[in-house]
């Protein structure tokens, strides 16, 4: 392995809360906490960081984290373009970047959400691009834009709210096993979601992330620092962040897309670039954290990053092909946005971490790759692929 | 009557949006064309992708829209619409302008009535802030 090398080092996470949880700490508090676990869990001092990377807007600007913990050098500020958690990978990609490149040596990923302190996210915002296309015909918010991508997708092959309720409910599964996750001890059978109301049609509420506060970290340094880290070191294989053509030319960017690209994420070129740089295919992988918004839009996930066929995802989740541990592709083993938290899917990296160290609590025996997608729907999208040292 | 409350978010045009939402006030439904190559765009940008030229028109909306996909909105995500809900909301498409796409809402017919590849015609409502802002009902049968 090369000197720089970037070897994902520690991982922190804070305890999460519903998103109106009134004793939540503010976000600064959270990035901060989280930060500081990430690096206990490396074993690397907190002095030794130099660069903070984020997405998604986080508020936590890297020169306000660095006063806040008293960062004595700062190498590197960076942001990944985009809404939602389209770049949680994306942001671990521009970490990467910068230690390989030696720009930094210590780089921290975080992402921090208090919609106590700042208001509940995922509102109507006035500033999105294209607003006076969307806004004034009610479509709003994710939900409702990318329940037009599912209900196409449903015409096209067939996929029904049985299929999406079957992954909605091998996540809640997996989070039963996770004594971080939200809905550790909320059971959910096809009752239950068939019950719960339609938020918008065909996504009900149990097909929606949950709405959370907490913050996640990720620290990467290069593989010339692994023999003073504390825990076994997971290499970053690989991460991309891109969206295809047009893809943006329309809100949440598939609008204008042929019809053989309009019930996908937009990601599968960036699979196909993922895999082709960590000399993998989709065959090869143990496990995979997929990010999350909605089950169905998680299941077209699966269709671009190859795991299925193009139209395939419903029979495939309703065969129980992502669950723990009979499934030949076990997704979100911790229970994702939809059973554990919502920290716009930094959870997911960390996840990955947990399966290549062996210590999920949904643990695939001996994992040694594991596909982390970022947010599906806006542009850019990101994904990363870890592996076994 | 609107379909949406007039308190809804209206309009408010970027300056290479405002040759569309000044065409709809005239009732007319028109996309972007680029002046140099003829490639047809929506929503409007101020350059060609197709081939960079900052030269615009605006060709008229064919008559062969149908519904691409839709969905019924349950939940509001913002005060003013929580009597309007449950409400469509819905992609259209004009097949002969290479599949070119616009977000609308569909008045005069029940959700249960809504179809993938039905046939749509334009109609104009108006927006809180007096834009004209074009939806679709169902296209009637033409009696043979």
């Amino acid at each position: 392995m090369k000197a720089r090398t970037p070897i994902l080092a520690g991982i922190g996470q804070t305890r999460f809360t519903r998103w109106n949880d009134a004793t939540t700490p503010s976000e600064l508090q959270l990035a901060c906490e989280a930060v500081l676990a990430a690096a206990d869990d490396a074993g690397v001092p907190v002095e030794s960081i130099d660069g903070v990377a984020s997405f998604g807007g986080d508020r936590t600007e890297p020169p306000i984290l660095q006063a806040a913990l008293g960062l004595p050098e700062l190498r590197l500020s960076a942001m990944l373009w985009g809404g939602g958690g389209g770049g949680s990978c994306g942001a671990v990609q521009l970490a990467a970047m910068a230690v390989q490149s030696g720009a930094a040596d210590c780089v921290v990923v975080v992402r921090s959400l208090s919609q106590g302190q700042t208001g509940r996210y995922g509102l109507y915002d006035p500033n999105w691009w294209h607003a006076s296309f969307t806004h004034p015909f009610g479509l709003l918010a994710a939900s409702a834009l990318l329940a037009l991508t599912m209900r196409r997708h449903m015409h096209e092959y067939g996929t029904t709210s049985r299929q999406m309720a079957a992954f909605a409910m091998a996540c809640r599964e997996h989070a039963h096993r996770n004594p971080h996750a939200l809905m550790r001890d909320r059971s959910l059978d096809l009752e239950t979601y068939m019950a719960s109301r339609m938020i918008a049609d065909p996504f009900r509420l149990f097909d929606c992330c949950l709405e959370s506060n907490g913050a996640c970290a990720v620290l990467v340094v290069p593989w010339e620092r692994a023999r003073d880290l504390r825990r076994a070191p997971v290499q970053l294989l690989a991460a991309v962040h891109g969206a295809s053509d047009g893809w943006s030319t329309g809100p949440m960017g598939s609008f204008n897309q042929p019809l053989d690209q309009f019930c996908t994420t937009g990601a599968a070129h960036l699979a196909a670039d993922l895999y082709a740089r960590a000399s993998i295919s989709a065959s090869d992988l143990d496990v995979a954290q997929l990010y999350d918004n909605f089950t169905g839009i998680a299941m077209l996930s699966m269709e671009d990053f190859g795991l299925c066929g193009r139209g395939e995802s419903g029979p495939f989740v309703e065969g129980g092909a992502t669950r723990w541990p009979t499934g030949s592709i076990p997704v979100n083993t911790h229970g994702g946005n939809l059973s554990e938290a919502y920290v716009h899917g930094l959870t997911h990296v960390a996840e990955g971490v947990r399966q290549i160290r062996g210590s999920s609590t949904c643990q695939v025996p001996g994992a040694q790759l594991c596909l982390v997608t970022g947010g599906p729907g806006p542009a850019p999208t990101s994904a990363l692929v870890l592996g076994a040292v | 009557m609107s379909y949406l409350p007039h308190a809804a978010p209206v309009p408010d045009p970027e300056p290479w949006e405002a040759g569309f939402w000044r065409l709809c006030a005239e009732h007319r439904l028109c996309f972007q064309r680029c002046t140099a190559c003829g490639h047809v765009r929506h929503p409007p940008l101020p350059c060609c992708p197709r081939c960079r030229c900052f030269e615009s028109g605006w060709i008229e909306a064919t008559d062969d829209a149908e519904l691409y996909t839709y969905t019924i909105v349950h939940h509001a995500l913002h005060p003013s619409l929580r009597d309007a809900v449950p409400y469509n909301a819905v992609v259209v498409a004009f097949p002969a302008l290479a599949w070119i796409r616009l977000v609308s809402n569909i008045i005069n017919c029940p959700p249960e009535q809504l179809r993938i590849g039905m046939p749509l015609r334009v109609c104009w409502d108006v927006a809180g802030n007096g834009r004209i802002l074009p939806r679709f009902e169902p296209k009637p049968r033409l009696r043979s």
